[in-house]
């Protein structure tokens, strides 16, 4: 079973995200609204992988990350953001910051899981 | 003034030199004092009189645009004879008639400039008649008017008892001449006045403009600017700046370039437009769209320079508005777009959809998709034209890019009957990759889409001495070069009717402009219309030298 967090201030996103992840049976899917909300259960429990959304009103997807990786055992999860395709070009500043991949929306269902699996795998 | 008439009867003899040389003095002193109404008239009486006929006419030789003469009437004996013709003689005597049938006597006067005499009127072929109730006409004689070798007006008079024959015309020939004489000087005057209207006519537009109008001498020193011209520099007059240089109405940069690039550019072409910007004595520019206007003398020697300039303030204020406008609305419509395409691909995704269903939701999702191109295409020129979007430069072979490009589309072009033709030699630039796919590939689309079935279009990479050269050639409906810069543009289409077939987000060309220019690079079109297309993109070359 891996544990994956979704933090998307969109609901329809988050409910999007949840649909597609939970047809994998091995995933268990948390869904947050903030960043503030993500922290709360990062500290709560341990989670395989995070799906940030980059552009979120009050703490974005960067502060998130950098938050994240202070937390006790931040280090260990793998972070993907979320981004609006037009922004792929900042894919690069994105990883930079230390993200394992970057994901854009709108999204493939079956190619958003491929990369989770991947993401996973990566964080064993 | 009324001049004395003599009774048609009263004087039939022909007239002696004396009264002649009396009448040729009369009408050079008339001239002088007379007002040109009252001149004329009496100038018609005289002739009529001494030539002993009944009526008559003198008039100026003009023309219609296709060059056809026409005779109008400085003076015409009023021969009203019932009150419609009365009105129509009244109204007509400032302006003077204007006669245009040459089937008549005066008429063959008029065609061919040469005398018309005719004795039997009623019966002479070249008549044409008279309207019920005119007098009748019984001779005619009709004199052309000639300065030099230009007809230029003529007269007529009518129904001499004894006729008129070439004697008579030999002894009025002073007669003629002065009258030939007035008639010149009458019409040089009206010219004159004519311009001289125009003139003040043109002065009161340039006076009343809301733009800048300006004119500066050959050195390019100020010798006029209009008031809205003065008011939008925040000046009242020209006090202190007739003979100043251009630098006092330009910030330095405009002042640069109208001098560095305008003025150069207008001397060799005759104008030039570009944007520029005017100065306030507080410091404050205006931005303008300047026309700089080179005048010239016959021999070719500059005259003088004019200069229009347009405040485009508002207009570059509500240009940023609207692409601000269509970035934030396309930037609202991606969460939305995502959620739905999300949502069908997850339906999509079940696998347990009846037919229809499935029908319908592909319907819905390929049009979402279509949706989703657009807002990311006019993204991705917000993006490009604000210089926002970063290039992540490497060196890059072009010929194996358009390779890959090529065997993307290989494809979409055989779906659509069209030969892809790669001809590529290694050549190496500096590229965001990404933005280098992009440009070929969105050429190579844009000709496949307006390629004919069974058309071929050719990708060919070469390199040159310091350039790179992408050609994309196509056998396709061509491009009318009346539209080859503007369809670089957002939203251009050469043929707008095309954009429904083509189903094109209009984005692809625009895109391609800016990130070409984006590598420090240029394209260019080469078209005939029903013959192809071919757009060369030049890169700077990474190995060159």
């Amino acid at each position: 079973m891996a544990r994956i967090l979704v933090v998307d201030d969109e609901p329809d996103i988050r409910t999007l995200l949840r649909i597609a992840l939970e047809r994998v049976e091995e995933f268990e899917v948390v869904v947050v609204a903030s960043g503030a909300d993500a922290l709360t259960e990062l500290a709560a429990r341990t989670f395989d992988v995070v799906l940030l959304d980059v552009m979120m009103p009050g703490m974005d997807g960067l502060e998130t990350l950098e938050r994240l990786r202070a937390l006790p055992g931040g280090d260990a999860v793998a972070v993907a953001f979320l981004t609006a395709r037009a922004q792929i070009a900042d894919a690069e500043a994105y990883r930079a910051a230390g993200v394992a991949d970057v994901l854009t929306k709108p999204f493939d269902p079956k190619a958003l899981v491929e990369r989770v699996h991947e993401l996973v795998g990566a964080g064993r | 003034m009324t001049p004395a008439r003599r009774s048609v009867d009263a004087v039939s003899a022909p007239f002696t030199d004396q009264e002649l040389l009396a009448r040729i003095t009369d009408v050079h002193a008339l001239y002088l004092d007379r007002p040109r109404e009252e001149f004329f008239e009496f100038l018609l009486t005289l002739i009529v009189e001494i030539t002993n006929s009944e009526y008559g006419f003198i008039g100026e030789v003009l023309h219609d645009p296709d060059g056809t003469r026409y005779l109008k009437t400085y003076a015409i004996t009023n021969l009203a004879w019932n009150d419609e013709t009365r009105a129509f003689y009244e109204s007509q005597r400032e302006l003077g008639l204007e006669f245009r049938n040459l089937e008549t006597l005066f008429g063959r006067c008029l065609a061919t400039g040469e005398v018309v005499i005719a004795n039997d009127a009623p019966h002479d072929p070249r008549a044409g008649g008279v309207p019920s109730g005119h007098p009748p006409l019984n001779a005619f004689l009709g004199v052309p008017l000639r300065h030099g070798d230009s007809f230029i007006g003529m007269f007529g008079v009518a129904n001499r008892p004894e006729g008129y024959d070439d004697a008579l015309l030999a002894r009025l020939e002073p007669l003629t001449s002065a009258v030939g004489a007035v008639v010149r000087a009458h019409r040089a005057e009206r010219e004159r006045m004519e311009a001289a209207g125009s003139n003040a006519r043109l002065a009161l537009i340039v006076e009343a403009s809301s733009d800048f109008i300006g004119i500066v001498d050959a050195s390019a020193n100020v010798v006029y600017v209009n008031p809205a011209g003065l008011a939008m520099v925040g000046r009242s007059s020209l006090d202190g700046l007739l003979g100043a240089s251009i630098a006092s109405f330009h910030p330095a940069w405009a002042a640069e370039r109208v001098a560095g690039e305008g003025i150069p550019h207008a001397l060799e072409h005759g104008s030039w437009i570009g944007d520029s910007a005017l100065i306030r004595p507080d410091g404050t520019e205006i931005l303008v769209s300047q026309l700089v206007i080179v005048h010239r003398d016959v021999n070719g020697a500059v005259e003088f320079l004019s200069t229009v300039a347009r405040d485009v303030t508002a207009a570059r204020e509500f240009e940023a508005m609207k692409d601000e406008l269509i970035a934030t609305v396309s930037h609202e419509l991606r969460t939305p777009l995502a959620a739905i395409t999300g949502a069908l691909a997850l339906i999509e995704d079940t696998g347990d959809l009846p037919d229809e269903g499935e029908e319908l939701i592909g319907i819905a999702a390929s049009n979402a998709r279509r949706l989703q191109h657009l807002v990311d295409a006019i993204l991705d020129v917000e993006r490009l034209r604000s210089g926002v979007a970063d290039l992540e430069v490497v060196l890059l072979d072009a010929a194996e890019v358009a390779a890959s490009v090529v065997r993307e589309l290989e494809p979409i072009a055989s779906a659509d009957d069209v030969d892809l033709v790669l001809d590529a030699t290694s050549a190496i630039v500096r590229a965001d990759e990404m933005r280098l796919v992009q440009i070929i590939s969105n050429l190579v689309v844009n000709a496949v889409e307006f390629s004919p079935g069974g058309g071929t279009v050719r990708v060919a990479v070469r390199p040159e001495a310091t350039e790179v050269v992408v050609a994309i050639s196509d056998e396709g409906i061509g491009i009318d070069p009346a539209l080859h810069a503007e369809i670089f543009e957002p939203f251009r289409q050469a043929d707008q009717s095309s954009t429904r077939r083509v189903g094109g987000s209009g984005l692809g060309l625009a895109i391609v402009r800016l990130a070409v220019a984006q590598h420090g690079g240029v394209i260019e079109l080469d078209s005939t219309p029903g013959e192809g297309s071919v757009f060369t993109v030049r890169l700077p070359r990474a190995d060159a030298g």
